[in-house]
């Protein structure tokens, strides 16, 4: 599996998706289309939050208290001032998402920290039983 | 059906508008809830595939191609409304997961044996649940069984809970949630406030005193001087207060000691609030008028009940505004710690100003604990099964919470060392880097495990 699609699967979880949303919308206020493409561009592209999960997570956190949300007209400058703009809905944190994100790291770090004294383990007894690469 | 509604073809001429409008109506005649809901929805995923439209375009791409790739993005109509209507409401799914979370409390109770667990009642579900859990979560399931039977009584029982919770993640807390919960049902939530213990008054009752009859307010300052304590009378406001030296203390029942001898003459005083009071300064004793000391001794504390406004939120059908929750908040402590103290109702001792969330509350200091403990228990409100669909959080379990903040102050090495006393070994190591995607997925079960719905006001024992 590639990281690409490794990165796709994990992304289909709404655990991943949660933590990955609630860390960008720490560092300011945002909305759909914008998370998506910060998702994308601090992976590299290798995480894409697509759109099929992230409107449906976005409700459910604001569901939750997570998460506010305000509307706001969106109107290119030289539009008739009598006509509707488009609608733009931002996100931001609340206190209590701020304190589920806390919580969420502090567990993910553990969990990780934990792998991580398996794996590099596994790595010690390969080098010494003389095995090549892994996959 | 669900396949010939995602539009992945169309003609070339095709304007941008139509095919998304045409979209997202079938998008919108699958979504149940509040026309407001609905359309709400509507105008964010519009907004979302006008300007993915208009990316694709400045990369490049024709505008019908553009507009059919950002339609594509957004996947099966029929599953993004499911998705949709997932996030809205609770699915069964998520009561099912919700079984399995309580049941694997259940088999905690077998396995564990803590003494503090109170034994839940029978569970038709466990069997199937434990079968699925099986299958999904057998990381999970072994860190849980190991960590139970590993589990030393009362006490230490708490710290590696903990340790299991720092190294499982969520799920392992909500499940432990679950388990520390004292039975399976709603149950009702109560708890008793418990004065802080007040060395004056200890000091007065460990002065021996036995007496019949009647004796006098002089003869117990007396007995309470010593060759280690002085006693410091403040004669002249006591008996503004209509306490003298001569004022006799009747007590119905033998007292054997100075501080119930001191409580029963302000019984018999007959005020609400105890008239006489006393206070240590250094090893010395001071009497005075309670009303005295009160005036000495106001503190000002500030709380910021967005917690409890939080809560409300989630917890009810309509938000209501920060004001309204502060208000209610302040009304129930107002009622409830002094009612005849504060400004608000007639008093002079004690009053409190609010501004958004904050509240100031000027008062004497020995009416902080009891506000704390009154506003602690606002935000312990038990939450009610119809209105709520989100699990208990870490450290919206009680217990759960305590321990995450007793972990925080002891610092990370002791649960490291007891755990593997405990007989868990292969604990994170220090400074473990953490990765980019979720290591924390590969062990819990399967997506949306942790969404159980709240449980319907359980509280965890207190």
């Amino acid at each position: 599996m590639d990281i690409l699609a490794l990165g796709m699967a994990l992304m289909d979880r709404n655990e991943s998706a949660e933590l990955v949303v609630l860390s960008l919308l720490a560092a300011g206020r945002s909305y759909g289309y914008l998370l998506s493409k910060e998702a994308a561009a601090r992976s590299d592209g290798a995480l894409r939050l697509t759109p099929g999960v992230l409107y449906p997570l976005l409700k459910q956190l604001e569901r939750d208290g997570l998460i506010t949300s305000s509307w706001e007209e969106v109107k290119a400058s030289d539009s008739d001032p009598e006509v509707a703009g488009r609608k733009r809905k931002w996100y931001e944190l609340s206190a209590a998402g701020r304190r589920r994100l806390e919580q969420r790291v502090t567990a993910h770090r553990a969990y990780t920290a934990l792998m991580d004294a398996f794996v590099s383990s596994w790595k010690r007894t390969e080098r010494t039983g003389g095995a090549e690469g892994q996959a | 059906m669900t396949q010939g509604l995602r539009i992945t073809g169309g003609d070339a001429g095709v304007r941008t508008g139509d095919a998304i409008n045409s979209w997202l109506d079938v998008l919108a005649s699958m979504l149940r809830g509040p026309r407001g809901e609905v359309s709400a929805v509507r105008d964010e995923l519009a907004e979302h595939l006008r300007e993915r439209v208009r990316d694709l375009m400045l990369a490049g791409m024709p505008e019908a191609e553009a507009t059919r790739q950002a339609i594509g993005e957004l996947g099966d109509a029929a599953a993004l409304a499911r998705r949709y209507q997932e996030a809205i409401a609770p699915s069964k799914r998520r009561m099912i997961m919700h079984v399995t979370a309580v049941s694997l409390g259940v088999a905690a109770l077998a396995v564990g044996g803590a003494a503090w667990f109170q034994k839940p009642g029978p569970d038709p579900a466990r069997s199937d649940a434990m079968r699925v859990l099986a299958q999904q979560n057998l990381v999970l399931r072994d860190a849980l069984t190991a960590t139970l039977a590993a589990c030393p009584p009362e006490g230490e029982a708490a710290r590696t809970m903990q340790d299991a919770l720092a190294t499982t993640g969520r799920d392992a807390a909500v499940v432990y949630g679950y388990a520390l919960a004292p039975s399976q049902g709603p149950t009702l939530r109560s708890a008793v406030f418990t004065p802080e213990p007040d060395e004056a008054m200890a000091a007065a009752e460990a002065i021996g005193f036995t007496a019949t009859g009647s004796v006098t307010f002089g003869e117990l300052v007396k007995a309470m001087e010593s060759a280690e304590r002085r006693v410091t009378v403040r004669w002249d406001l006591l008996e503004a207060a209509g306490v003298r030296p001569d004022s006799e203390i009747p007590f119905p029942t033998p007292v054997t000691n100075a501080g119930e001898l001191l409580r029963a003459f302000n019984a018999s005083l007959g005020a609400g609030e105890p008239v006489v009071g006393l206070r240590l300064r250094g090893k010395d004793f001071v009497i005075a008028p309670n009303e005295h000391f009160d005036a000495q001794e106001v503190s000002l504390v500030t709380y910021d009940l967005m917690p409890i406004v939080e809560r409300r939120r989630v917890t009810t059908e309509t938000p209501p505004a920060v004001e309204a929750v502060v208000l209610e908040a302040i009304g129930v402590v107002q009622s409830l710690v002094h009612p005849e103290a504060w400004q608000d109702n007639g008093g002079t001792l004690a009053h409190v100003k609010m501004f958004g969330s904050k509240v100031f509350i000027n008062a004497p200091a020995r009416f902080q604990p009891k506000v704390r403990w009154v506003l602690e228990e606002l935000l312990a409100e038990p939450v009610g099964v119809e209105t709520t669909a989100g699990v208990p959080y870490l450290l919206d379990i009680p217990l759960m919470g305590r321990l995450m903040e007793s972990r925080a102050r002891q610092g990370d090495a002791w649960w490291r060392r007891e755990n593997v006393a405990g007989g868990l070994s292969g604990l994170p190591g220090e400074g473990a880097p953490a990765s980019g995607t979720s290591g924390h997925e590969a062990g819990l079960p399967g997506e949306g495990a942790s969404e159980a719905p709240r449980d319907g006001g359980k509280g965890a024992p207190r």
